[in-house]
């Protein structure tokens, strides 16, 4: 950090206010609730500045604090979204594995190549779209397994569901993030 | 050989890319036999590269969403951090 984000936390907010607010939308997927744990970041770093030790910079010592915030938000979301457990076997049937789970439907092709697609610049704004769309108890389970890389047993304990359920809720958030992506990419 | 279903459980478990060697190997005879496994894989793999791929990017700070933090909130910030001085 240097000396002037040390006396002026105040600049924190031009310095690293987008970068964190973005880090928070596209794992929270709602702007007020973004905001909220962009605000208690600051406010903790704040707090906590005398035991920040200078080693890593300082946006991502706020960022390591606000990925505990947007943690702390996605458990209590998770709460007021009732997941039925009765979508699970509707979508496994719908992955239309059979009793040996031989897979009987083809998935559809990309509608563009996504090698390509991601050597390109723009591409990363589209893919922040669309992972910015996913809804509710989707890109919840999706945050914390592809955002955050966290294992199946602590996303069914935080988010209270069963590992089936949790394949299927991410199955489907794969299948709404590759329409999406198809739908915007295409026509960028 | 392993069945479908433990081929999309892996990937439904794991990010290919981090499963150990010893995981893979009976994974890729599996989708190099089986052509709905393939298609299967090549979609989940081809979409956990590009997370990773965005992780990258969000690390190095280079994707510009069009998304910012209002004008409203910057000044909510300011006003709490200054009570808290």
């Amino acid at each position: 950090m240097n000396d002037k984000e040390l006396t002026n936390p105040e600049d924190w907010i031009a310095e690293h206010g987008d970068y964190l607010f973005q880090f928070a939308f596209v794992r929270l997927r709602n702007r007020a609730a973004a905001e909220d744990a962009v605000q208690e970041t600051f406010l903790a770093g704040f707090k906590a500045l005398d035991r920040y030790d200078g080693n890593t910079p300082v946006r991502y010592w706020l960022r390591g604090i606000l990925r505990h915030k947007v943690v702390d938000y996605i458990r209590k979301a998770s709460r007021e979204i009732a997941v039925d457990d009765s979508e699970g076997k509707e979508i496994l049937d719908s992955l239309k594995f059979k009793a040996f789970g031989i897979p009987t439907q083809h998935p559809p092709e990309w509608k563009f190549d996504p090698e390509f697609a991601y050597q390109q610049k723009e591409f990363w704004e589209v893919f922040y779209a669309c992972m910015s769309n996913l809804k509710d108890a989707m890109g919840q389970a999706f945050t914390l397994r592809e955002l955050e890389g966290w294992s199946t047993e602590e996303i069914c304990k935080e988010l209270n569901i069963k590992p089936n359920n949790l394949w299927v809720v991410l199955h489907r958030a794969r299948t709404q993030l590759k329409s999406c992506l198809e739908a915007k990419w295409t026509t960028t | 050989m392993i069945a479908c279903k433990q081929v999309a459980k892996a990937l439904a478990e794991h990010r290919y890319y981090e499963l150990p060697w010893w995981r893979r190997i009976p994974m890729f005879v599996h989708i190099r036999l089986c052509v709905m496994c393939g298609k299967y894989h090549a979609q989940v793999v081809d979409m956990q590269k590009g997370v990773k791929n965005y992780l990258e990017h969000e690390e190095a700070g280079d994707v510009d969403p069009a998304y910012h933090l209002s004008d409203e909130a910057k000044e909510r910030i300011k006003e709490a951090l200054r009570e808290k001085e």
